[in-house]
C-alpha cells in the first residue's frame, strides 16, 4: 500500500514543479465555464424559461456540471499513451507495481488536487458574479448524486485506460483520445442539459456511457428527478462499469502479450 | 523573401508527408473537429430557436459570428501550426539548430509547420460564410473590405500571441498549456462577447483582446462597429505586436540550451 | 602568418538554476519561493584559435566544453568577454556568420526522422541558398568520402546510428562552412563508425582546410585528430597546447609490458620499476623516458623474455592526472 501512496506524493509533487502549466491548466477550466455560463446567463435576461429551465436551475446545473468535470474528467491516461510509446511500460511488466492500480492512483491524486483549486475558484466566481444558485441539502438527492459521480469517474477512467491501451497496436491513440474528449464536451452535459435535445435523440444517447459523467450527476443534483428515471440511470451505470471493467483487463492483458511477443 | 516562400513550401510538404505516416490520427482528428462544429451550431440552432434573440442577435448572425470565429481559428492553427511542437523543439534542444541557421529561428517556430489538412476544412466554411453573408444581405464591396480588415488585425493579434507562447517556452519550456489557454480565451468568442456581464465583457473585448479578434470582423461586416472601435483595435493589434517581437529578443538572450 | 578564425578573450557564461530540497516539503517550498543559483559554467577563459586547425576540448561533464561551443556557434549569449569568429561576434547570428559555419552534436538530429535523408538536404540547400551544381557536386563528393550513396533515399528511422551520423555530417556541410563545430561526434557509435568518423574529419579538414573544434570524452578521438588540445574543468582551461607536450610534461614515462616463458617473483624485479600490474609471468612496468633502453636491454639479458612491447602511457590516465591535481 506504502508505494501507492509514495506514487501520489509523487504525482503532486510534479504538480507544484510544474506549477506555471498547473495554473494555467485551472485557468482554462475557469475560461470555459464562464463561457457556457454566459451563454445561459444571457438567454436568461430576455426569458424567464427555456425549454422548462428557470435560470437559477440552469445556472445552478451549469456550476455543478463544472463540478463533477473537475472530479470525473480529471486523469492522466495520456501518460499511459506516452508510456506505451516510449517503451517506459517495461517498469510496470518488471516491478512489483499493479499496472490498473498505479494509473488510478495517479488519477486519485490528480483529482484531489483539482477538486482542491476547485473549491477556490468556484467560491470566487459566486462571490463575484451572485448567480441565484440552489443549494440542495436533501440528503436523498445528495446520497444518489455521490453515487452517481462514483459510478461517473469509474467509467470515465476505464475509457479513458482503454483507449491508451490501444497505443499497444495503433499510431492513432491521440486522435481516440481527442475525439473522445470532444464526444464528451459535445454530448456529456457540460455546455447544456442534454434534455432540451428531441426527445428521440435524448433517449438513445441515455444509452452510450457519456451523459452518465457530467449530465446525469448534474441534473440528479438539481432534485425532481422521479424514482423510475433514476434507477434506470443507475442500472445503465452499473452495466457500462461492468461491461468496461472486463474489456479493460481483455485487453490490458492483451496488450502485454502483444508487447512481449513484439517488444516495440 | 523568394527564399522564404521556397522553404516554407518546402517544410509544408515535409511535414505533409510526415502526417501521410499517421494518417488515421488525422482523419480521427479531422473527424473529431467536425463533430464539435456541428454539435455547438446545432446546440445554437436549438437554442436561438427557441428564445429568437441572443444578446440581441438574430440567429443567422449567431450563426454568423460562430462561422467567423470558425475561420479565423482555422486560419490561425493552420499557419502556427508549427508553435505546437515547440515544447519538444526546446526539450530536445534542437532549437540550438534553428539558431544556426541562416533562417529566421522566429519563422522556423512560427510558420514550417502548415497543416495542408486544414485546408480542406476551410472550403466547406468559406462557402457556409457566403451562404449567410449574402442571406444578411451584406454581400458588397464596403461591407466586406471592412471585414477583410479587421480579419487581418485579428490575425496580427493572433500572430502576436503565438509570438508571447514562443517567448514564455524559451524562458520555462513549459508552453503546451500556454497554448490552449490561448485557444480556450479564443474559445470564448465562439458566441458575440456581448453577452458577457460587465467587466468581463470590457476585459475580453479591449484588454484581452477576444472580442477584437473574433466578435469585432463580424460586427464590422454587418456595418455594426463604429470608427473608434475600429482604430482601437488597429492600433491595439500594432502595439500588440510590437511588444511581442521585443519580448521575442529577450527570450533569445535568455535562451540557455537544453543539454549544458 | 595564418590567420585568427577564432578569437576569445576572458569568457563568461552563468547560468540560473533553481534549488529544490527534496520531499514534499521540498516542493511546497519551492512553489512558494524559488531559489535560484548562478553556475559558473564558462568561467573566464581566453584563447586564440587558427585557420585549418583542428582543436580538441577535452574535459569532464559538466566543465564547460559544450557551454564554450555554443557560444562560439552563436546559440548562448555570454555573459561577458569577447568572442569573435571570423571577425564576427556570434550572437549577432548575422547571415556572414551563419553561412560560414557548423555545429554537430552527436546526440541530437537535424533530419527528418520520417523522411529520407535527401529532403531534408533539400531543405538546407534551400536555407544556405546553395546553387543547384554546387548542391549536386557536394553531395556526390561527400558520399563518396563518407561512402553513403545509396541510403539518401531511405527514411531516416530505418537507419543505423552510423549511417544517421554521416547523414547529419553531410546536412551539417552542404554549404561547406569555413567552421566547424563538435559536440561529442562520436558519441555512441560502435568501434567501426568511430573510426570512419575520425578518418573523414582529418580528411576534411586536410582537404577543405577548414577549422574544426571539438569536443569529446573519447580520448582515441582526441589522439587521433588532434594536435592542439584545450583542457577545461570547472569553467577555466588549466591546459592549452600541444598534446605531445602535455603527455611529456605529465607522463615522462612509459609502459614496458613484458611477458616472461615462467613465473617470475616480483622482487626480483623490482629495480627495474614500480610494477603496476603483475600477473604471475606478465608483469607492466613504469619506465622513465631516458631509462628505456637501458633498462629494456638489461631485462632481456637477465630474464628469459617471451614477448616484450613498449608504449605510450593510456592518455584516458593521463588527464586523469591532470584532473586529480
Amino acid at each position: 500500500m506504502s508505494k501507492y501512496w509514495e506514487i501520489f506524493r509523487i504525482t503532486w509533487q510534479q504538480f507544484l514543479i510544474y506549477r506555471v502549466n498547473f495554473v494555467i491548466w485551472r485557468l482554462r477550466t475557469i475560461m470555459q465555464l464562464l463561457l457556457v455560463y454566459f451563454i445561459w446567463w444571457s438567454v436568461f435576461k430576455s426569458q424567464v424559461q427555456v425549454f422548462g429551465y428557470t435560470a437559477s436551475s440552469i445556472l445552478t446545473y451549469i456550476l455543478a456540471a463544472s463540478l463533477i468535470r473537475t472530479i470525473v474528467l480529471s486523469s492522466r491516461a495520456s501518460d499511459l499513451i506516452d508510456s506505451i510509446n516510449t517503451g517506459s511500460i517495461v517498469n510496470f511488466l518488471i516491478k512489483p507495481l499493479g499496472f490498473i492500480r498505479y494509473f488510478l492512483t495517479r488519477d486519485a491524486a490528480d483529482k484531489l488536487f483539482n477538486i482542491g483549486f476547485f473549491i477556490v475558484e468556484i467560491s470566487l466566481l459566486i462571490l463575484l458574479l451572485k448567480p441565484p444558485v440552489i443549494i440542495q441539502t436533501d440528503i436523498a438527492i445528495l446520497i444518489p448524486f455521490f453515487l452517481s459521480i462514483a459510478g461517473g469517474l469509474i467509467i470515465y477512467f476505464c475509457i479513458n485506460f482503454i483507449i491508451g491501451l490501444t497505443a499497444f497496436w495503433v499510431e492513432s491513440s491521440w486522435g481516440v483520445l481527442f475525439l473522445m474528449s470532444v464526444f464528451l464536451e459535445s454530448l456529456g452535459g457540460g455546455l447544456f442539459p442534454l434534455d432540451i435535445l428531441p426527445k428521440n435523440l435524448f433517449s438513445a444517447l441515455m444509452l452510450t456511457p457519456f451523459p452518465y459523467l457530467i449530465y446525469f450527476p448534474a441534473k440528479l443534483y438539481l432534485g425532481g428527478m422521479n424514482y423510475s428515471e433514476m434507477l434506470n440511470g443507475f442500472v445503465v451505470i452499473a452495466i457500462w462499469i461492468l461491461v468496461l471493467i472486463l474489456l479493460m483487463r481483455i485487453i490490458r492483458d492483451a496488450g502485454f502479450r502483444h508487447f512481449s511477443a513484439v517488444g516495440n | 523573401m523568394r527564399k522564404y516562400l521556397k522553404v516554407w513550401w518546402l517544410y509544408t510538404i515535409n511535414s505533409f508527408q510526415v502526417q501521410l505516416n499517421v494518417r488515421w490520427a488525422f482523419v480521427l482528428f479531422i473527424f473529431a473537429k467536425i463533430l464539435r462544429f456541428a454539435a455547438f451550431i446545432f446546440f445554437l440552432v436549438v437554442l436561438v430557436k427557441s428564445t429568437k434573440v441572443l444578446a440581441g442577435y438574430n440567429l443567422d448572425q449567431v450563426i454568423l459570428f460562430f462561422l467567423s470565429f470558425n475561420l479565423l481559428d482555422i486560419l490561425s492553427q493552420l499557419i502556427f501550426r508549427e508553435v505546437y511542437r515547440f515544447r519538444a523543439v526546446i526539450l530536445s534542444g534542437n532549437f540550438d539548430y534553428y539558431l544556426m541557421k541562416p533562417l529566421n529561428p522566429l519563422f522556423r517556430s512560427l510558420f514550417t509547420g502548415a497543416d495542408l489538412f486544414d485546408f480542406a476544412t476551410l472550403i466547406p466554411l468559406i462557402f457556409a460564410l457566403l451562404y449567410f453573408i449574402n442571406k444578411l444581405q451584406l454581400l458588397d464591396i464596403i461591407h466586406l473590405s471592412s471585414y477583410f480588415l479587421m480579419l487581418l488585425v485579428g490575425l496580427v493579434i493572433a500572430l502576436s500571441f503565438h509570438i508571447f507562447v514562443l517567448s514564455l517556452g524559451i524562458f520555462t519550456t513549459e508552453v503546451d498549456n500556454a497554448v490552449f489557454v490561448y485557444r480556450d480565451l479564443m474559445g470564448m468568442g465562439r458566441v458575440p462577447v456581448d453577452i458577457y456581464m460587465e467587466p468581463i465583457r470590457g476585459l475580453v473585448t479591449f484588454i484581452i483582446p477576444v472580442g477584437i479578434m473574433m466578435t469585432f470582423p463580424a460586427k464590422s461586416l454587418m456595418g455594426l462597429l463604429s470608427l473608434s472601435s475600429l482604430v482601437y483595435s488597429i492600433l491595439f493589434a500594432a502595439f500588440l505586436f510590437y511588444l511581442s517581437l521585443n519580448i521575442w529578443k529577450i527570450a533569445l538572450r535568455n535562451y540557455s540550451s537544453a543539454s549544458s | 602568418m595564418s590567420n585568427t578564425v577564432i578569437s576569445v578573450k576572458n569568457l563568461k557564461k552563468y547560468y540560473r538554476v533553481h534549488q529544490k530540497d527534496p520531499g514534499l516539503i521540498g516542493s511546497i517550498n519551492s512553489f512558494l519561493n524559488r531559489k535560484y543559483k548562478d553556475v559558473k559554467a564558462v568561467d573566464g577563459i581566453s584563447f586564440q584559435i587558427e585557420e585549418g586547425e583542428l582543436i580538441g576540448f577535452i574535459g569532464p561533464n559538466g566543465a564547460g566544453k559544450t557551454t564554450t561551443l555554443k557560444v562560439l556557434s552563436g546559440l548562448l549569449y555570454p555573459n561577458g568577454g569577447e568572442t569573435q569568429v571570423l571577425g564576427l561576434e556570434p550572437f549577432k547570428r548575422q547571415k556572414q556568420f551563419q553561412i560560414n559555419i557548423s555545429l554537430i552534436m552527436g546526440q541530437k538530429n537535424q533530419l527528418w526522422w520520417d523522411l529520407p535523408p535527401m529532403d531534408s538536404f533539400i531543405l538546407n540547400k534551400e536555407i544556405y541558398e546553395i546553387g543547384k551544381q554546387e548542391f549536386k557536386d557536394t553531395i556526390e563528393k561527400l558520399s563518396r568520402m563518407l561512402e553513403v550513396g545509396d541510403i539518401l533515399a531511405t527514411p531516416v528511422r530505418k537507419l543505423s546510428l552510423g549511417q544517421r551520423m554521416k547523414c547529419e555530417l553531410i546536412a551539417a556541410l552542404l554549404h561547406s562552412p569555413k567552421v566547424l563545430f563538435l559536440d561529442e561526434p562520436t558519441i555512441g557509435l560502435d568501434v567501426v563508425a568511430q573510426q570512419n568518423m575520425r578518418d573523414f574529419l582529418k580528411e576534411y579538414n586536410r582537404q577543405f582546410q577548414a577549422t574544426i573544434i571539438l569536443t569529446s570524452h573519447y580520448m582515441g578521438d582526441v589522439e587521433k585528430l588532434c594536435k592542439r588540445v584545450v583542457i577545461i574543468n570547472e569553467g577555466k582551461i588549466i591546459y592549452d597546447g600541444s598534446l605531445e607536450k602535455i603527455i611529456n610534461k605529465y607522463a615522462p614515462y612509459k609502459m614496458i609490458k613484458v611477458d616472461f616463458k615462467e613465473n617470475i617473483d616480483l622482487k626480483k624485479i623490482e629495480e627495474f620499476g614500480r610494477a603496476e600490474r603483475y600477473s604471475g609471468n606478465h608483469v607492466e612496468f613504469r619506465v622513465a623516458k631516458d631509462e628505456i633502453s637501458k633498462k629494456t636491454a638489461k631485462l632481456l639479458s637477465e630474464f628469459e623474455v617471451a614477448d616484450i612491447t613498449i608504449e605510450d602511457p593510456a592518455i584516458e590516465e593521463i588527464i586523469r592526472q591532470i584532473f586529480e591535481q
